[in-house]
């Protein structure tokens, strides 16, 4: 059986031409303020030295920029920064001249409704935890940001909730997903993925208490545990948990399609991550700059990576629809309007067949334990 | 003579067929095809492009490697590949031209 026989299946069929209608977006990130009004353990903003330029907050600059992304070929623009909700004028700017998007936001002040991006929120625990690793700028505890995010943006169609793991957090997830659900909104999954340079209490790195691979286990048990309890909110398959949460981080697991790492023959070529002073280094363009690759198992470099890997998922039909199931996945987050699938291509069942599977074990470069046979 | 489409024809009539998109933008990427050309220059996205190949596997029957695939940038990487594996021949024409390479 190959590729074209798996096409031959009525649903895996239509799942590929569904999903393949959206193999054309090209995206980049933009870092759009350099300002937030928290320092959050575990921001990825405030790390490595992106956040020591002066921002540009002429409106009219913005719009040139993204008028030359277009005609770059970028259709798709992650707006980020440390908090984009505090450059309204910048956004709309973004929006006028490229209306597919998305913006990383703490929630805490509401984006104008007629900016139609997705708007990502992120959460960090529920209120023992998000209370913990929010800090004011002035090293304060920070505010329980949950309940404030859900009140801005009550039947706003735009959002979908970040809820980022942590080895104290696992459990916390499941006031903070009960509470998503009773509003109606829906929620995905990150892996805190250490930075470069600076250890943070969130890093999954080994402790006293447990072993990082053992913190994974128990964060994709608890990954499986949200899917199933809520089918309708969580927007995350069983093979985004089986990857996410994998021993290897994702590159040592695929390679990395984005310039700062491998490199390839599509975002490898056109992925640029934007700093608030419209500059760009080639050596950061990736989603999550300063992130140490080895740990990287951040949920949009996922998107980028697993997504890239069709033919390492053609190798067999269960592979292949572990891939539709990640990809339909992928684009229910992050494009306005797209509805998934209702049911999994890949069970639980196939999900941890796959990981009964022996692994090359070739740390340096992408290993392939789908290239083992199924 | 055989009427058989030739490697070069093949390919492109695989790559045609496989593409998801409108029939103008289809008639475009046929125009700017060349077999030296880069596909991802003519139009085609890098996960058409697996999408092509994954196709090429199926029909020419072989396995392409995965360290092969960053090198089979154009049609006629293909096809030496292709002919390497010992699985087409290797026209010398251009595009729709139906010289078949004789031996």
């Amino acid at each position: 059986m190959g590729f074209t026989d798996y096409l031959k299946d009525p649903t895996l069929g239509g799942v590929y031409r569904k999903i393949r209608k959206h193999f054309g977006i090209r995206e980049s990130a933009y870092d759009v303020t350099s300002a937030c009004q928290l320092r959050c353990d575990g921001c990825y903003y405030f790390q490595g030295d992106k956040y020591q330029v002066r921002d540009n907050r002429n409106a009219e600059d913005w719009h040139e920029l993204m008028k030359q992304e277009r005609e770059r070929g970028i259709n798709f623009v992650n707006l980020a920064g440390a908090e984009p909700a505090l450059v309204p004028r910048i956004l709309e700017a973004c929006y006028q001249e490229i209306p597919s998007g998305c913006i990383f936001t703490n929630g805490l002040k509401p984006i104008a409704p007629n900016i139609k991006y997705r708007i990502h929120i992120s959460v960090w625990g529920d209120e023992t935890g998000d209370s913990i690793y929010r800090k004011l700028a002035n090293g304060k505890k920070g505010p329980y940001c949950l309940p404030n995010q859900l009140k801005n943006y009550e039947n706003d169609d735009r959002v979908v909730f970040v809820y980022t793991f942590n080895r104290e957090n696992v459990t916390q997830v499941d006031n903070v997903v009960s509470a998503i659900h009773e509003h109606g909104h829906k929620v995905t999954f990150n892996v805190y993925s250490s930075p470069e340079k600076h250890g943070s209490l969130l890093s999954l790195g080994e402790s006293i208490q447990e072993s990082e691979t053992d913190s994974l286990e128990r964060i994709r048990e608890k990954m499986f545990k949200m899917i199933v309890d809520y089918p309708d909110s969580v927007l995350y398959s069983y093979y985004n948990a089986f990857v996410h949460t994998h021993p290897l981080s994702l590159r040592k697991q695929f390679g990395c399609p984005y310039p700062r790492a491998d490199g390839g023959p599509g975002i490898g070529t056109t992925f640029r991550s934007y700093r608030a002073n419209l500059t760009h280094v080639a050596d950061h363009n990736c989603c999550v700059p300063d992130t140490d690759c080895s740990q990287c198992r951040h949920y949009a470099a996922g998107s980028a990576i697993v997504s890239s890997k069709l033919s390492m998922h053609a190798k067999s039909e269960r592979l292949f629809r572990a891939w539709l199931d990640y990809v339909d996945t992928y684009l229910s987050i992050w494009v306005m309007g797209y509805q998934r699938e209702t049911n999994f291509l890949c069970s639980r069942e196939d999900v941890e067949a796959f990981a009964e599977l022996p692994c090359n074990g070739n740390q340096e470069t992408h290993v392939g334990w789908e290239h083992a046979k199924p | 003579m055989s009427n058989a489409p030739d490697g070069m024809e093949r390919l492109q009539s695989i790559l045609l067929g496989s593409l998801d998109k409108s029939p103008g933008v289809i008639k475009e990427i046929r125009q700017s095809l060349t077999p030296d050309g880069r596909l991802l220059d003519a139009g085609i996205d890098s996960l058409d492009l697996m999408d092509f190949l994954l196709r090429v596997e199926d029909e020419f029957r072989v396995e392409i490697e995965q360290d092969e695939y960053p090198k089979l940038v154009s049609l006629r990487a293909i096809l030496t590949y292709l002919s390497a594996r010992e699985q087409v021949s290797e026209p010398a024409g251009d595009l729709g031209t139906t010289t078949q390479r004789t031996s």
